[in-house]
């Protein structure tokens, strides 16, 4: 498939994507800027919501754009280089939402899609002030032992990139050419 | 699932996530860049300088013409 093809499976209006790779390395930066180009040209897709574990380069070409909503992420910046430029404008002007995830709640919602129910007990972010930055995220008393746990939300998405050193033509990459990508399509 | 891949290969015997999950695979040399792409190529630092220096202001269209590009191309700039 070409990559203009595959632009085509991103839904026009709303889509949320997941990211694969980790802040600068090995980000699908092709497709980001393939998609890019798209949204300049046509004006889709457009209201995007970027769901990634660390937002980096690629995500900030599309902020910069001004085709993205909101960001569910734990972090947004360029590390050694320093904050992502568009990201941080963004935010200041009030043009993009961002829902603070971490490490527990990308992984509890991920899991809690993969096993198809709504949410997924854990203990994580109990005694922490994190439900004040995340309010959507509610906790639940386990009916065996009564103990309060934090219930994550189960998180989705529409369409998953990830980058890869190699795949054969069906499909089929190696762990180890996909290394650090989070993969969570529904 | 969208895969982009440095390379389209044969038939792999071993693989980690399966050709169901995957809707579209996308030959894409040098797909990464300027990120890295171990160990294949290394994050360019100064690629992402002057992404940082131009950025918000009007020479970052520029830039991103240059990056559409591609990855040779941008390096040799």
């Amino acid at each position: 498939m070409t990559l203009e093809q595959a632009l085509d499976l991103v839904p026009d209006e709303g889509a949320v994507l997941a990211l694969g790779g980790t802040t600068l390395y090995r980000r699908p930066m092709a497709f980001r800027l393939a998609l890019r180009r798209r949204f300049i040209a046509t004006g889709r897709p457009a209201r995007l919501t970027l769901l990634c574990f660390t937002a980096g380069v690629e995500s900030d070409v599309l902020v910069g754009a001004g085709m993205v909503e909101r960001v569910r992420s734990c972090y947004f910046g360029l590390e050694i280089f320093g904050f992502a430029p568009s990201f941080t404008a963004a935010v200041h002007a009030g043009r993009l939402q961002v829902v603070e995830e971490s490490e527990a709640s990308l992984a509890m919602g991920i899991r809690a899609r993969l096993a198809r129910v709504g949410f997924m007990p854990s203990t994580a972010w109990i005694g922490t002030d994190m439900f004040v930055l995340g309010p959507d995220v509610q906790t639940v008393v386990d009916p065996y032992s009564g103990e309060t746990l934090t219930a994550f939300p189960a998180i989705g998405c529409d369409v998953a990139v990830l980058h890869a050193l190699e795949a054969d033509p069906e499909g089929n990459p190696p762990w180890g050419a996909i290394g650090g990508s989070i993969v969570s399509c529904r | 699932m969208i895969v982009t891949a440095e390379r389209i290969v044969p038939r792999l015997e071993q693989a980690d996530i399966i050709a169901p999950s995957v809707r579209a695979v996308v030959e894409a040399s040098g797909g990464a860049w300027p990120t890295s792409c171990h160990p294949l190529y290394p994050l360019d630092g100064m690629a992402l300088l002057r992404y940082t220096d131009v950025a918000e202001t009007p020479d970052q269209a520029g830039l991103l013409a240059e990056w559409d590009v591609g990855r040779l191309a941008g390096a040799a700039g």
